[in-house]
């Protein structure tokens, strides 16, 4: 028999390397964020300037968001295997959470805060439902018995096998909620609510600069949720580890 | 006179190399031809459906008229001369149309308005065994179950009366049994129309059963002629004793809250001598696999006793259970799913000895795991290798050598060889029954009789969750008296069975298997048949036992 001793994480990363969307969405990203900091101290610069300066109040409050709602939806996946169902948070996501999100700073203050706090929770049931598909799969696959009939301890069998497995599609169910996340940053922008920084967001330079400034916030957009979407994919594909052969 | 088929120098090429040699078949008026194909090549280089890249090259005469090229095959296909069945038809049965809007789709020889092709749907669907009220025609495909699915798209196959009829392994994901009904009905329209019937397909597949001929491309594995040796200590005391066990699993709720279950198992005893050896035989839904991790208490019993040297594992505490497990080791049907994608092979048994191994000194434990994968029948370089690296057969050895490493008294298969190909299984088989002849007991589920004949001293065919017949394989194999079990017999020795229908055998009155056997009689509806005692060490469930000639 031939050998091959390429682990699953190397695998995984191939997979996601080898899909163009998903590499040109991730370096689109880190450009996004890479650029700002460096760009000449000069807004008469002109609207893409202004666009690119905005990026961080755009996409700080989006990632912490995604990141809350990542956290708050995996552990309400994990407690609804316990208690028994996940239809709440199914019903939610058809519900246009983001809009009401958006809306929170302008009806309840708390500025940014509140608007990351808002957008998590909005964006929550999205990451819930497939955190709980996920451990739901896991817990009833094959492989928990044969680990079981193995010996392997319940606490071992959790902590070095069921969640490392589950880590991949995890993190791709969290990656889920950033585009959303991005979306209600923006959307708030727009209605006038959460943030007010120094060049405000891609939402606000969408209606209250010049048409220069909103054609290239709205570029930004576009690329920042097609870069999203695009490395959510990827990664989904890259967490499916074991199932090359 | 011509032959009804005349395949030539049918080839298909990749570039240069050679895919299929050139093959030449010559298929007589109602004649059935199985041809090895694992590849899947044959009917797809025919019916123009090769992936890009390979090319085929043939000539194809019926009845004497040459059909010319893809062009010719295509248009024999539309007037219904020929008639073509892939290896997914049921499942390509469109699932939201009627079945008699598919069967207004079927190139019928001569017009027919639409009461007339109903009749023709009826006709040619009771000849495939299914037999539906005028207005049953309006279910959709979706509607049905898998083996009446394959019963309506062969029955579309026929319908029209094709001269020829190219079939890829009909059926072969269902029952074994289930299969050999359908096959049956197929061969028994063939013979009646004069139709000339080609399938293809590999071991397995149930063909050999209907076919005149077989064109041996793949050497077809020895059936029957490997035996378990008896390695028993007959002074011995059973080493495991199983008396009255059930499994049920809850299924949901009631409307009044109360937690509902589903019979699993039911009523089942048996014991294993030391070094001795067991096969659960049954369908799919027998509960053979459910028994087999109850044994490992991999599932709970609710009721009865599994004693192994004195414990009851129904009751032991878990961690009594988990140093039990050093002695009970499980092997599961998939082989990928017994190890861990993450980790390397090497890893996971290491930690399985660390676990149950706990006096082996950790410097000892690499040549352990050499030895475990060397019995196993693995270079021991395949510890170092990731589980989604290796073959279907590497991985089940790798699980083997796992279970092994820990020196186990009983190993349990949970149908082991069921995702393997036919030589990987004869040589998985062969590793097991070694295994078996040094001492190791062996629990082998399995729904080949092939299998279970040659693995077990001792065999139980369980249907529905319960045993219907108990007996050695030596006298299972000659004098089968229920008709499951005749059924199973009868397609490990490549003929088919008279068992019609298919199902789990679960609820109602009178013996759950009476839809299906066809020699019920209307007393089989009043009570399920108790298992009885009929030889000295032979057990059936079967109201009508000593009905018939058991070897017929």
């Amino acid at each position: 028999m031939s050998v091959s001793e390429r682990s699953p994480l190397t695998t995984a990363f191939l997979r996601f390397a080898t899909r163009p969307s998903a590499l040109a969405g991730l370096l689109a990203l880190i450009v996004l964020t890479v650029l700002p900091p460096l760009l000449p101290d000069d807004p008469a610069a002109g609207g893409l300037w202004l666009a690119l300066a905005a990026t961080p109040a755009t996409l700080g409050p989006a990632a912490a968001a995604a990141l809350a709602a990542g956290i708050v939806g995996t552990l309400w996946g994990t407690l609804s295997i316990l208690t028994g169902g996940i239809e709440s948070a199914r019903r939610l996501t058809v519900l246009p959470l983001p809009m009401a999100a958006a809306m929170a700073p302008l009806l309840f203050g708390g500025g940014t805060a509140m608007l990351v706090a808002a957008t998590a929770l909005a964006c929550a049931p999205a990451v819930a439902v497939p955190a709980h598909a996920t451990l739901r799969l896991m817990a009833r696959r094959d492989l928990v018995i044969a680990l079981r009939g193995a010996g392997v301890r319940e606490d071992r069998l959790v902590s070095r096998h069921i969640l490392p497995n589950a880590a991949g599609p995890l993190f791709a169910a969290v990656w889920g909620a950033f585009a959303p996340a991005l979306f209600t940053v923006v959307l708030s922008g727009v209605i006038g609510s959460g943030t007010t920084y120094l060049f405000g967001t891609w939402g606000a330079l969408l209606t209250r600069h010049s048409a220069e400034s909103a054609v290239a916030a709205a570029v930004l957009v576009g690329a920042g949720l097609a870069a999203a979407t695009a490395v959510g994919k990827g990664l989904a594909v890259a967490a499916r580890v074991g199932e090359e052969r | 006179m011509s032959p009804r088929l005349e395949i030539t120098g049918l080839t298909v090429r990749d570039g240069r190399e050679t895919v299929l040699a050139s093959t030449d078949l010559t298929l007589a008026a109602g004649e059935i031809v199985a041809c090895a194909d694992p590849g899947g090549m044959m009917l797809r280089a025919l019916a123009g459906f090769l992936p890009r890249g390979l090319s085929a090259g043939w000539t194809l005469r019926i009845d004497g008229t040459p059909v010319e090229g893809a062009a010719g095959f295509a248009e024999a296909l539309k007037t219904g001369r020929i008639a073509f069945v892939p290896w997914n038809a049921e499942r390509a049965l469109s699932p939201h149309l009627p079945l008699s809007a598919l069967f207004e789709e079927v190139p019928w020889e001569t017009p027919a308005g639409p009461g007339e092709i109903q009749r023709r749907a009826r006709a040619a669907l009771v000849r495939m065994g299914l037999s539906l009220e005028p207005e049953k025609l309006a279910v959709r495909a979706a509607e049905l179950a898998r083996p009446a699915r394959w019963r309506v798209a062969l029955a579309l196959a026929t319908a029209a009366g094709p001269r020829v009829l190219l079939a890829e392994a009909p059926a072969r994901d269902l029952d074994g049994t289930v299969r050999g009904a359908i096959l049956a009905r197929l061969a028994a329209w063939a013979r009646d129309t004069g139709a000339a019937v080609l399938l293809t397909g590999q071991g397995g597949d149930g063909l050999a059963a209907i076919a005149d001929r077989i064109v041996p491309v793949q050497e077809e594995p020895s059936d029957l002629n490997i035996r378990s040796e008896d390695a028993t200590d007959p002074d011995d005391q059973p080493r495991l004793t199983v008396r009255d066990l059930r499994v049920a699993v809850p299924v949901g709720r009631s409307l009044t809250g109360a937690v509902r279950w589903l019979t699993v198992i039911d009523g089942v005893n048996f014991e294993i001598d030391r070094g001795g050896s067991i096969a659960f035989l049954g369908e799919s839904g027998s509960g053979k696999s459910m028994l087999a991790r109850a044994l490992a208490r991999l599932a709970r019993p609710t009721r009865g006793t599994i004693t192994w040297r004195g414990k009851n594992l129904v009751t032991v505490p878990n961690e009594t259970m988990r140093g039990l497990r050093r002695d009970i080791q499980f092997l599961s049907s998939d082989p990928f799913e017994a190890l861990d994608p993450l980790y390397r092979v090497g890893t996971q048994i290491e930690e399985s000895l660390a676990e149950l191994r706990p006096d082996l000194p950790p410097a000892e434990r690499a040549g352990v795991v050499r030895a475990a994968l060397e019995t196993a029948g693995l270079a021991a370089s395949a510890a170092r290798a990731f589980p989604p690296s290796l073959t279907a057969a590497e991985a089940a050895r790798a699980g083997l050598a796992r279970a092994l490493a820990v020196e186990p008294e009983l190993l349990v298969c949970d149908e082991p060889l069921a995702k393997l190909g036919e030589e990987e299984a004869e040589a998985l088989l062969a590793t097991l029954l070694d295994l078996n002849r040094k001492g190791l007991m062996l629990v082998f589920a399995t729904e080949h009789a092939r299998w279970a004949l040659a693995a077990a001293r001792r065999i139980l065919v369980l249907h529905g969750g319960h045993v219907v017949e108990d007996a050695p394989p030596v006298e299972l194999e000659r004098d089968a008296r229920h008709p499951l079990s005749r059924a199973l017999v009868a397609l490990a020795r490549g003929t088919v069975s008279d068992l019609e229908g298919d199902g789990t055998g679960r609820g109602g009155r009178g013996c759950p298997m009476r839809p299906r056997c066809p020699k019920s009689q209307a007393y089989c509806a009043n009570s399920p048949p108790p298992l009885e005692r009929i030889g000295s060490s032979h057990f059936v469930a079967c109201h009508g036992w000593d009905e018939g000639d058991g070897d017929e």
